[in-house]
């Protein structure tokens, strides 16, 4: 963690380098196989479809909790948590939702338009959201992760191995993909509702 | 207890709308104390220089006093029956004066999207509310419109409407075209989000 300014109305953290080029490559080639087996393409129309038109298009396949992703879940874990002990101090149980393996294509102009995760019910249990930057800035154009909480829109950091972690009830979204492929890791902490 | 004969109803996402919490008599009550505290410029916490094109607003600050106890004592019992039903967040209590707002047509009134949490140096807020103090036919535009991610919610304009939402929650208040329109803002303090 490199930021000591962070604060708990940061609107997102980052941990760079969580991951070593070896660990990402693996994680990539894994991922690139679920996708060929099963890819789907997320392509959600809005309560106001007709207003917002395409929401999101990406393809994207669960990385289940398997003998040989076990490794990624206990490091996300271990990172994940300590960002939140000095940062966000939320209460957390856990990944209760399996990863996510995304790819945004150039081709389709991958995105996926401002919303927030944590779902449109004052229950909500994800906590913290988190996106592992598994491409190298140089393999895509745009398709840049934002979040906007006023004031101006926020950049995710683009390199490859950067961990982006933040509050589930920020607004965010990933521009589309005009050259290239941006691939990444998308995960939720859960928890108790906040209090 | 007061006794309402409205219910607060979630209007969806996070927000939650309460109809006719105050009467007129005490709604201009409210009015005119607001006024009576000459309603300066506003500025921005931590900003400098010209921040018209973030914010212009008009606000007084209505502090905890004797004239103001009856609005303090409503206040807290509404928010906490509203943090009881829906949020079950954990509460300092109204420690932050109630800022009394004017959106002013001549003016060019408005405040751009934002959110309430507050910085290091006051304690965070987790509600915010917004009572309606104007009659919808008093001003054209100056609504107040909230994203939590599913496109925009535009709250309810009537006057007396108290609209409550989560202090993480993007809300703006858009331009005002013609007339005023006056509210009151309220924060509720607690321990940070967990």
């Amino acid at each position: 963690m490199s930021d000591p300014d962070y604060h708990p109305t940061s609107t997102f953290v980052l941990w760079a380098d969580a991951f070593s080029p070896a660990e990402l490559d693996q994680i990539e080639a894994y991922g690139d196989r679920l996708v060929a087996d099963e890819a789907t393409v997320a392509d959600m129309t809005s309560a106001y479809g007709e207003v917002r038109g395409a929401v999101r298009i990406t393809r994207t396949a669960w990385l289940e909790p398997a003998p040989e992703t076990r490794w990624i879940y206990d490091r996300m874990q271990r990172v994940v948590r300590a960002l939140n002990d000095r940062v966000y101090q939320f209460d957390l149980s856990g990944f209760s939702e399996n990863f996510q393996y995304t790819v945004y294509r150039g081709d389709e102009r991958g995105h996926y338009d401002w919303h927030v995760d944590q779902g449109y019910v004052l229950k909500a249990r994800r906590k913290l959201s988190i996106s592992l930057q598994l491409s190298d800035p140089s393999q895509y154009e745009d398709c840049d992760l934002q979040f906007y909480a006023g004031n101006k829109i926020e950049h995710a950091p683009r390199d490859r191995g950067a961990v982006i972690v933040f509050p589930s009830y920020v607004l965010h979204r990933v521009t589309p993909c005009t050259k290239g492929t941006r691939k990444a890791i998308v995960a939720w902490t859960t928890g108790p509702q906040f209090r | 207890m007061t006794t309402y004969k409205t219910k607060p109803q979630n209007v969806g996402g996070p927000v939650v709308v309460w109809k006719d919490v105050f009467t007129p008599k005490e709604l201009d009550t409210i009015e005119a104390y607001g006024d009576s505290q000459i309603p300066m410029k506003a500025e921005i916490a931590g900003r400098q220089g010209n921040t018209d094109n973030t914010r212009i607003t008009r606000v007084a600050w209505m502090e905890r006093n004797p004239d103001s106890a009856w609005l303090y004592a409503r206040l807290e019992e509404l928010v906490l029956q509203l943090n009881r039903e829906f949020y079950g967040f954990d509460l300092y209590g109204l420690v932050e004066s109630f800022q009394y707002t004017v959106y002013d047509g001549q003016e060019g009134g408005h405040y751009d999207w934002h959110v309430d949490l507050g910085g290091q140096d006051v304690e965070p807020r987790k509600i915010s509310l917004s009572l309606q103090l104007s009659e919808s036919s008093d001003y054209r535009g100056c609504n107040l419109e909230l994203e939590a991610g599913k496109g925009t919610f535009v709250a309810d304009r009537g006057r007396g409407t108290l609209i409550a939402f989560p202090s993480f929650v993007l809300h703006r208040v858009s331009p005002i075209e013609s007339g005023t329109r006056k509210s009151l803002v309220i924060w509720v303090s607690g321990p940070s989000f967990r």
